[in-house]
């Protein structure tokens, strides 16, 4: 249909054209300030929307923010209290074990030192230093020159009998002096059983020394951290990440082992079950062996619990200390027996697979290759991984609450972080719709610009209210 | 609530160890091979593969029916066997039962009417998946005559499935099929497919 049919005025279609453009000038011109108030109501409406789903926003996503940081900064003070209550444990246990050898090193040192009086008293007494009979021999000899025979004689026999006793003496005191000597000799060990007893105190005191400089090196660190907690947010952020990235891996380590695990234990159960055994509508051997892989991860969880390595389930920490010891042994017992029925199915997985790959080449290619023998690397790798996985579940069950706390951490800052966008980008739409709406003002009044500018021109030449003459 | 919670472990554990064995859907695939109307001399081994390929689509808990069979026990000149349903339990009843199919001597003269009348009279039932694999060249021998009060006959569209094996194309008259054709459906297939016997034969027609 065209334009003559809808609106035949001369017949003409440009003529025709030319009067619905001017009607429609003229209409819009008449139309301009209840199109100018809808257009920037309209326009202020959707702004002012914005604005408040902005605010609401921002608010949450400060809310989030803060609930995430929070939650964060309470993730590395927990993770640093862990730390430096360790190390005063550590602390503690190394003084304990210190004082508790104490009296016993004391005791030792007393008697080393006592004995070594003892002996010391006991032993003999220092021989006193031969008299001077040298010279007593000279001066005799002396007199013996200048005096008469009778009296020379006489000095004579006193000076054998003065040279007889010095040569008496002087063998004494040779003797007492290596008596001497041997005692003191006998001596040395307990003198070197000493010095042992002071070197053993003096490296437990180092140690002591070297334990309580990391103790007050963790505890800065910590007192640091709580100090520094509105300025190191970065520095926690990708602590956080890497945490967050190594728990994750360490699950998905976990998943596998629960795969590997699953598939030791379906294959045997087959063979213990039967395929066309139920329980309601799953199979009854891969539902055991689902049940057992998740006994396992429960019993796993508990053990970690019940040994303080995680506090993930809230009654076990609330347990008293002998009821954790009997949670635990019982859980490990269970633990131990579920390992070793696993091992024991695993241990004949190789069997069933063997002799049903031997059945399939031997109909395949028609040649009769008879009864496979029993692979014994293969049964035994497979019994041995089907006792350790189990296990292994308890060493991840750390990586499993690592990941369940930075998980919310990061779920919390990731959040505050998307939501915080959208409220900015819902600003810059409010702005945006705000501009249009101005702009959609001006190209309305560009379109019927023709009579607006004659409306100007008139009311230029009107004489103003304010400017009559009064009379 | 820890009472309760005992109970259900204790019940899960119990029907973990005593669960029955629930009748779930058999697949029984049942092999024909007309040795007296197929020059063996050329076909011998690709129905060698056949029955090779015939025990190897087997699984625990399927049923299988091998004929012509010569038993002492019976007349049926058939073996019939339920696998176990536990796979290293049926690996060996297949390995056992596959010494038995190499043994040339088992292999029965029995009339090849009598015999697929007896093979549908077993597929009858109207439960699992059944199918019928025969081994034969219509051209040498057509199809005899139908008996009527044949014990153990098929019902007209039993629910079966045939699958006609022909060794050698060259020998295949259409009309002589077509006859062949017309009798399996009269002994109760309710679906009829031809194939050639390829060599090395890579895979049995499949019975669902």
């Amino acid at each position: 249909m065209s334009l003559d049919d809808r609106f035949p005025v001369s017949g003409n279609f440009w003529i025709d054209l030319l009067v619905l453009v001017v009607a429609a000038i003229g209409l819009l011109y008449l139309a301009r300030s209840t199109a100018h108030e809808i257009l920037l109501g309209l326009t202020r409406a959707l702004t002012s929307t914005l604005r408040v789903a902005h605010r609401a926003m921002a608010v949450w996503g400060t809310q989030l923010r803060r609930g995430g940081q929070s939650a964060l900064y309470q993730l590395v003070g927990e993770h640093q209290r862990r730390l430096t209550s360790r190390e005063l444990e550590q602390l503690r246990n190394h003084v304990h074990g210190a004082l508790k050898e104490a009296p016993a090193l004391k005791e030792a040192i007393e008697g080393n030192i006592a004995q070594l009086e003892r002996d010391y008293e006991a032993g003999p007494a220092l021989p006193e230093p031969p008299a001077a009979w040298g010279e007593l021999v000279e001066k005799i000899t002396a007199v013996q020159d200048k005096a008469d025979s009778s009296l020379r004689d006489t000095l004579d026999a006193l000076r054998v009998s003065v040279e007889k006793s010095c040569q008496q003496l002087t063998g004494q005191h040779d003797r007492h002096s290596r008596q001497a000597q041997h005692h003191l000799g006998r001596l040395q060990p307990v003198w070197q059983q000493a010095r042992d007893s002071l070197e053993v105190l003096e490296k437990r005191l180092a140690n002591l020394d070297e334990r309580l400089v990391a103790t007050n090196r963790r505890i800065r660190r910590f007192e640091t951290l709580q100090a520094q907690r509105n300025t190191q947010t970065s520095r926690f952020r990708a602590w956080l990440a890497l945490n967050l990235g190594i728990s994750g891996f360490l699950l998905l380590v976990g998943a596998m082992i629960t795969l590997v695990n699953y598939h030791l234990l379906a294959t045997p159960l087959q063979e213990a079950f039967g395929t066309q055994a139920n329980i309601g509508p799953f199979q009854a051997a891969p539902f055991t062996a689902i049940a057992v892989t998740a006994a396992q991860m429960g019993l796993a969880l508990l053990i970690s619990d019940a040994a303080r390595i995680t506090r993930l389930l809230l009654p076990i920490s609330r347990m008293s200390a002998l009821s954790r010891r009997v949670l635990l042994g019982i859980a490990s017992v269970a633990l131990i027996l579920l390992a070793l029925t696993e091992a024991g199915l695993a241990f004949t997985r190789d069997t069933i697979a063997l002799e049903s790959e031997w059945l399939r080449r031997e109909l395949e290619q028609g040649i009769a290759t008879g009864s496979p023998d029993l692979r014994i690397v293969p049964a035994m790798a497979q019994m041995v991984m089907g006792f350790i996985l189990p296990f292994a579940f308890i060493a991840l069950v750390p990586a499993l609450e690592s990941f369940f706390q930075t998980a919310r951490v990061a779920l919390l800052l990731s959040a505050a972080f998307l939501i915080g966008t959208l409220a900015t980008l819902t600003r810059l739409l409010a702005r945006l719709i705000s501009s249009a709406g101005h702009l959609l003002v001006y190209i309305y009044d560009l379109i019927i610009v023709v009579p607006l500018s004659l409306e100007r021109r008139f009311r230029r030449r009107e004489p103003g209210l304010g400017g009559g003459e009064e009379v | 609530m820890k009472t309760r919670l005992s109970l259900l472990l204790l019940a899960g554990l119990v029907l973990c160890a005593c669960a029955p064995a629930s009748e779930e859907e058999v697949i029984t695939r049942a092999l024909a091979v007309d040795h007296e109307s197929l020059p063996s001399h050329r076909h011998a081994d690709r129905l060698d593969a056949l029955q090779r390929r015939f025990l190897l689509d087997q699984n625990p808990g399927d049923q299988l029916l091998i004929a012509p069979w010569d038993t002492e026990e019976s007349d049926v000149p058939y073996l019939i066997t339920r696998l176990s349903d536990r796979p290293l339990t049926a690996t060996r009843e297949l390995r056992l039962l596959h010494d038995k199919v190499r043994s040339a001597d088992a292999r029965s003269n029995s009339e090849l009417g009598y015999l697929l009348s007896s093979l549908a009279g077993k597929l009858a039932p109207p439960t699992g998946t059944r199918c019928l694999y025969l081994a034969m060249s219509p051209s040498n021998a057509g199809p005899p005559p139908a008996i009527e009060d044949e014990p153990g006959r098929g019902r007209h569209g039993a629910g079966w499935r045939a699958h006609l094996l022909i060794p050698d194309p060259e020998s295949d008259p259409l009309e002589q099929r077509n006859r062949w054709i017309r009798h399996l459906h009269e002994l109760g297939a309710s679906r009829i497919q031809v194939h050639t016997l390829d060599h090395p034969l890579e895979q049995l027609p499949p019975c669902r």
